[in-house]
């Protein structure tokens, strides 16, 4: 027995891989190609990341690329030109190609969430009018590998801003077999020339020439992108998602100018029934928030102002609510914000016959939104910085 | 079964030893003498001298008592065991006049034992064995010419330590006095922290050629008959040339002989030797040696101080706590480490990762060997110091410090990171009160490290559920080692990981006997 | 046969680690593809389930409270019969020992260690249950008794840190599925944690230090393990949804590795993977146990530990042969394993305890109206 052990531990180095001989992949991305798909791997070069004294002479990160008929056969195309073993579960995010978004992501998908490697915390976004492989050449200012800055300027521009969203690997795979709730994924794009992305000596500039920038939401149907949101459409789509924090809004007063005021807290519900044999879905969402700019001259101490200025947000967001989900219903036939499972939850024998022609009757379903809003505080001044001097 | 025939073995390799010893000297008691004492007195010096050897430290020394009229008598010592002053003094000068009437010898014999010397413990012995023994245990012996019987008497001294602070288990807080190489003033020192009838002391000799004195003391009616009568029975089978010190006699007496864990706790102090006892535990003494024993020895016992109850008892506790998990850093560090950085970076937070990755660029050994590497090299730095005089292994650490914590590290041979975990090992390998359980888990630490190496964090909770099955089957004296954990005693968790506040320790520890368990009345129950 | 009396709490913890075992990582899948977001309903049902089995076990215990099964069926069989029925028990328990080492080897080469031969984690799981088992009961239930409040504890991180990601509209809408997925699940649930209890029966009531309190433990332990089981199934649907739980192979994994507290506390499904390894091993343990004592019984030893070695090499080579791949091992437990546990766990035992009854009857005529 002893013998048996020892022979277990002196032999036993099967999965072993030590920290130096693995590529850490910060970022994957995946474009089509003519043969299947074009893999492209980010990958992190921790000695010029660690070490505090020699850093600056190398990339942080390096690109490498490979095409495949399938996403493994890519990803194993790649250790020829890698001196290193790709280790893939620190993935920050995982970047589809517009194009590949277009024309399905299943496939590539099923690898992502089978390999064991593989975790789902990281973040799938579009490159919007880009290949992918653009996104992840674009080296990045501040933070030094640029997969941990999408990931984390998704992860505050998704509150802050409104009109991005994170989704992830699960998201994505729900919203592929849930007919009653599509998935969405943010788009990021590229300002400036592509070529210069990859540039080191480009941060020799205060202004990089090149910044990755998030752009809109994608609507998916199926597996398929089926196009995209506009600002104030992804914004609507969201507010009738809920869990937004920390979001400005900017109304205009009634005398010109404009008002700003910052989400505190908000609540949404998305609720459906069937009436009649036909669907109808509603949106109520509630919303705190605090004045944090006013640019015109109101009297904010007056309550009589502070709600004109709530009814305004009040249409705002109706508004945006309201055009995200025309633009699901006519042009996308995509059901993002999810009423089919929201009817599927509320009414699920109705739910078992509508499945079927759900396209179609999403299409033809009435939509309520009710928006309440209240502003509670505004701010640490009560005058308005613009306010005109009565003479 | 195995015991008794590991014994046998061991008995036939003393046998051996012993068939060689009598070739080179004679044995200290020849067989052949009679056990008898010759009435005259020239006759036992002679025998004395030639049992001896004519040993350049036995005394005989020849002289009248009492003045000219008075009997020949003689003292027999060793020199250098025994203080003989007292005893000269109340010998030396002329005897009272009411004395010199006496005729026979064996009158002069009361005499001398019941008036004329002062000293504490005066024996009569009739057999020459007896005689010669406590000779060699410092006594002195009294011949009187005519007389077949013997006096001895206790005269052991010379040149001893004195009470000092105990090396090892010092304390911030609590008594600085610390057991000397006598046992005797050992108990002595128990004695005087616990005043009651009930402590009982039982003197045993072991080692058929050292004869060494062994005490065992206990509180009757604390502790539990069966651990008593284990205690007797284990000591008796004891059958060695030598014991030289309490050690001899822990891995003689201890249960689990292939475990690394002690199962007999040996302290340098005598407040936690009498804590002990207060909770119904056995100590053996031995002397020659300042570490005395006490059994059962239960595992949670090592990680606790005599300071944590001196100490205010919420800071004890979290000490105990904190001494736990440094139990758990110093048995699973290194292995943790490679388990987690070979196997599963997938653990690791990114930003860690990279950092860690980026270390060890360049770095030649796998994770495994430098690890090793870096285990062995502090076991021979710890181990340089040790035996080295103080300021000796000062240098000696400063030079491992300065090789391990910077020039290999500068060499690329290990990584930052590696340096870290060995030493936070150490660390925490210190912190553990009890120095013989600490050198358990610097042997398992090696176990660990291997399995972590091939089979990861799997590995590693595969050794752990080993380890727990390897602890519970442990026992000490009956006592299951992990007691009041498993089985669980919920009276007793008030002071094992937690220490309560010693109002609230009203009883005993249950898993050790449960005839008398309240130290204090109960609750409800006037005092 | 060694007397070794395990304590009433210490049976109630094993009968609890036994619930577990394999139960938790398994079964939260197969009970959502059958009730998807009902799946915790189904796995309440399967408690409820465990639960009657229980009484059932108790009931056919009382009939031989001072000897093992083994013994019970040569009282009731006869010699020749009982042998033949002990034989087919021990079979019970050896497959039992092996399913359970394969799917500890299975997890660990799908999600931990793929490279790493199956043959080495499977050597290196049995080398404990042969150490543990040479040890004695006694020895296993204390091991037990340490080991379960690391569990509980692992278990309240692992609810506390996955609290906050509930989502209430993935359990919605409640009750969709038929009763009949339901009652499929939940038998699947009984038919893993509650009727392999079967293989207890070589040491309750008999090992146990007070045989009517020890009735009593074994409902605590099957309550407290089936709510655990709930707990993890109800924990699957409402962070990962119904949908990905049917997708994955062991959604209780997946379940951890979605924990993130404030971005630090991150990545450790190794935490669930621990209270797995420690569950499933009592379980192989005590079919293990089963099975050896059974054969000590069938050729009269008095000591079963000279059996333990072989019969556990004999364990990894057929863990390793049991089920030829995964998909095999999947569909033999939805197709063949539910049936078979019936007959092995439910049905020969309520026949032998019916045959029991009657032929003490028939010994002994009811003249005092006593049974």
């Amino acid at each position: 027995m002893f013998s048996a052990v020892a022979l277990v531990l002196l032999t036993g180095c099967w999965n072993r891989r030590e920290l130096n001989e693995l590529a850490i992949a910060a970022a994957l991305g995946i474009d089509k190609s003519e043969s299947g798909l074009k893999l492209s791997v980010q990958v992190i070069n921790p000695g010029e990341i660690a070490d505090r004294k020699g850093a600056g002479k190398q990339p942080p990160v390096v690109t490498f690329e490979a095409e495949g008929r399938t996403f493994m056969e890519a990803l194993h195309r790649l250790t020829t030109e890698m001196p290193r073993r790709i280790y893939l579960a620190h993935l920050r995010m995982v970047i589809i190609g517009e194009e590949m978004a277009r024309s399905g992501i299943g496939k590539a998908l099923d690898a992502l969430s089978r390999y064991y490697e593989v975790r789902t915390d990281y973040y799938v976004v579009v490159a919007r009018g880009q290949t992918a492989a653009h996104i992840l050449e674009t080296l990045t200012s501040l933070e030094k590998i640029p997969a941990n800055s999408m990931n984390t300027s998704l992860d505050i521009s998704e509150k802050a801003w409104a009109a991005t969203g994170k989704t992830t690997l699960n998201d994505l795979i729900s919203g592929i077999h849930n007919i009653g709730r599509s998935a969405v994924m943010s788009g990021i794009t590229l300002d400036g020339n592509p070529a210069d992305g990859p540039e080191m000596n480009r941060f020799q500039s205060t202004k990089p020439p090149v910044i990755l920038r998030y752009s809109g939401i994608g609507a998916m149907k199926g597996d398929k992108l089926a196009g995209w949101l506009s600002e104030t459409e992804s914004k609507g789509f969201r507010f009738a998602k809920g869990n937004l924090t920390n979001t400005g809004l900017v109304v205009p007063c009634p005398a010109g100018g404009y008002a700003d005021v910052e989400l505190v807290r908000m609540n949404s519900k998305v609720k459906g029934k069937v009436a009649g044999g036909s669907p109808a879905g509603s949106v109520t969402i509630r919303v705190e928030g605090m004045l944090t700019e006013v640019s015109c001259d109101i009297d904010v101490m007056k309550r009589k102002t502070i709600s004109r200025l709530e009814r305004e947000i009040e249409d705002e967001i109706e508004e945006a609510v309201h055009a995200a989900v025309r633009r699901s219903q006519d042009d996308l036939r995509s059901d993002v914000i999810g009423f089919g499972e929201a009817i599927h939850r509320a009414n699920p024998k109705a739910w078992r016959n509508l499945k079927r022609n759900w396209p179609q009757a999403f299409r033809k379903m009435k939509v309520d939104v009710n928006v309440d809003m209240k502003i509670r505080r505004i701010g640490t001044v009560n005058e308005p910085a613009a306010k005109k001097t009565e003479e | 079964m195995k015991n008794g025939m590991k014994n046998g073995i061991l008995k036939s390799l003393l046998r051996l030893l012993q068939n060689r010893n009598k070739a080179e000297a004679p044995p200290p008691v020849p067989a052949a003498s009679p056990r008898g004492i010759s009435s005259k007195l020239a006759a036992n010096l002679q025998r004395f001298r030639a049992e001896f050897g004519n040993s350049s430290d036995l005394v005989t020394r020849e002289m009248r008592f009492g003045g000219a009229e008075g009997p020949r008598i003689a003292l027999v010592y060793l020199d250098g065991l025994t203080d003989m002053k007292a005893l000269m003094q109340s010998l030396a000068g002329e005897a009272a006049p009411g004395v010199r009437e006496r005729k026979s010898a064996r009158q002069w014999l009361d005499h001398l034992k019941q008036t004329a010397i002062a000293a504490g413990e005066i024996k009569e012995a009739g057999v020459w064995g007896d005689v010669v023994l406590a000779v060699l245990s410092g006594e002195t012996a009294m011949f009187v010419d005519g007389c077949a019987d013997v006096l001895t008497i206790g005269t052991q001294g010379g040149d001893r330590r004195n009470v000092e602070e105990p090396n090892t288990q010092s304390v911030i807080r609590g008594p600085r006095e610390g057991f000397t190489e006598t046992l005797r003033t050992n108990t002595a020192m128990v004695r005087r922290k616990i005043r009651d009838v009930r402590v009982r002391t039982e003197a045993m000799r072991i080692g058929r050629v050292t004869q060494t004195d062994v005490a065992i003391m206990y509180v009757q009616g604390l502790a539990a008959d069966n651990i008593l009568a284990e205690v007797h029975a284990r000591l008796n089978r004891i059958d060695t040339d030598g014991i030289l010190e309490s050690g001899y006699i822990e891995e003689f007496i201890q249960d689990g002989k292939y475990s690394p864990f002690p199962t007999v706790f040996s302290t340098e102090r005598p407040d936690t030797i009498a804590a002990g006892l207060l909770e119904g535990r056995v100590a053996v003494f031995v002397d020659g040696t300042p570490f005395v024993l006490l059994v059962p020895a239960l595992f949670t016992q090592f990680y606790q101080a005599p300071e944590d109850y001196y100490q205010r008892a919420d800071f004890s506790t979290l000490l105990r706590l904190l001494r736990f998990v440094c139990f758990m850093i110093a048995l699973l560090a290194p292995s943790v480490y490679i388990a987690v950085t070979t196997f599963h970076q997938e653990l690791l937070p990114t930003p860690l990762l990279i950092g860690l990755a980026g270390q060890r660029e360049g770095v030649p050994f796998p994770a495994f060997i430098e690890a090793v590497m870096m285990e062995i090299m502090f076991e021979i730095l710890r181990e340089g110091g040790v035996r080295m005089p103080k300021t000796i292994g000062q240098s000696v650490s400063i030079v491992g410090t300065l090789v391990i914590g910077q020039a290999a590290v500068e060499a690329g041979l290990v990584s930052p990171a590696m340096v870290i975990v060995v030493a936070i090992t150490a660390i925490s390998n210190f912190v553990i009160p009890a120095f013989n359980m600490a050198i358990s888990l610097r042997m398992l630490r090696f176990l660990f490290m291997a399995v972590a190496a091939s089979f990861g964090l799997f590995g590693v909770v595969i050794c752990l559920i080993g380890l727990v099955l390897h602890l519970c089957s442990l026992k000490s004296f009956g006592v299951p080692y992990l007691a009041p954990f498993a089985p669980l005693q919920l009276n007793d968790q008030k002071d094992s990981l937690f220490r309560l506040p010693a109002w609230m320790l009203r009883t005993r520890p249950r898993s050790l006997q449960d005839r008398n368990v309240y130290r204090q009345p109960p609750k409800g129950k006037a005092p | 046969m060694e007397q070794a009396a395990i304590s009433v709490r210490q049976f109630a913890i094993l009968v609890f680690l036994y619930t577990v075992g394999t139960t938790i990582l398994i079964i939260p899948s197969g009970l959502a593809a059958e009730a998807k977001q009902d799946a915790w309903i189904a796995s309440l049902l399967g408690l409820a389930f465990n639960v009657a089995v229980v009484f059932l076990y108790r009931l056919i215990a009382r009939s031989f409270r001072n000897m093992t099964f083994a013994q019970y069926y040569d009282n009731v069989y006869g010699k020749w019969i009982g042998k033949l029925m002990t034989l087919a028990f021990v079979f019970f328990s050896f497959v039992g020992s092996t399913t359970v080492l394969f799917y500890l080897g299975n997890f660990i080469n799908t999600q931990v260690m793929p490279e790493t031969p199956i043959q080495a984690i499977n050597i290196l799981f049995a080398a404990i249950v042969v150490m543990g088992l040479r040890l004695g009961l006694e020895t296993l239930a204390r091991t037990g008794e340490i080991l379960f409040p690391w569990i509980v504890l692992l278990f309240l991180i692992l609810i506390g840190c996955l609290l906050p990601q509930i989502d209430a509209e993935k359990l919605q809408p409640v009750l969709e599925a038929d009763p009949a997925s339901l009652i499929k699940g939940a038998v699947s649930l009984t038919g893993t944690s509650a009727l392999p209890y079967l293989a207890l029966f070589m040491l309750y009531p008999v090992q146990v230090s007070d045989p009517k309190k020890a009735d009593r433990a074994m409902l605590e332990g099957t309550v407290a393990g089936g709510l655990f089981v709930v707990l993890i199934t109800f924990l699957s649907i409402a962070v990962l949804g119904a949908d990905v739980s049917e997708r994955q192979m062991f959604p209780s994994y997946s379940l951890a590795k979605r924990i993130n507290v404030g971005n630090f506390f991150a990545r450790v499904e190794i935490l669930i993977a621990a209270i797995w390894f420690i569950t499933v091993y009592f379980k192989t343990v005590f079919y293990f146990y089963g099975c050896v004592t059974g054969i000590a019984h069938l050729f009269r030893l008095r000591d079963y530990r000279p059996l333990v070695l072989p019969l556990g090499m004999l364990v990894v080579v057929y863990s390793l042969v049991v089920y030829p791949d995964v998909v095999y091992a999947a569909e033999f437990d939805r197709t063949v394993w539910i049936p078979y546990i019936v007959v092995v766990g439910l049905a020969i035992p309520a026949v032998t305890w019916i045959v029991g009854i009657i032929r003490k009857r028939l010994q002994t005529p009811d003249v005092n109206g006593q049974p």
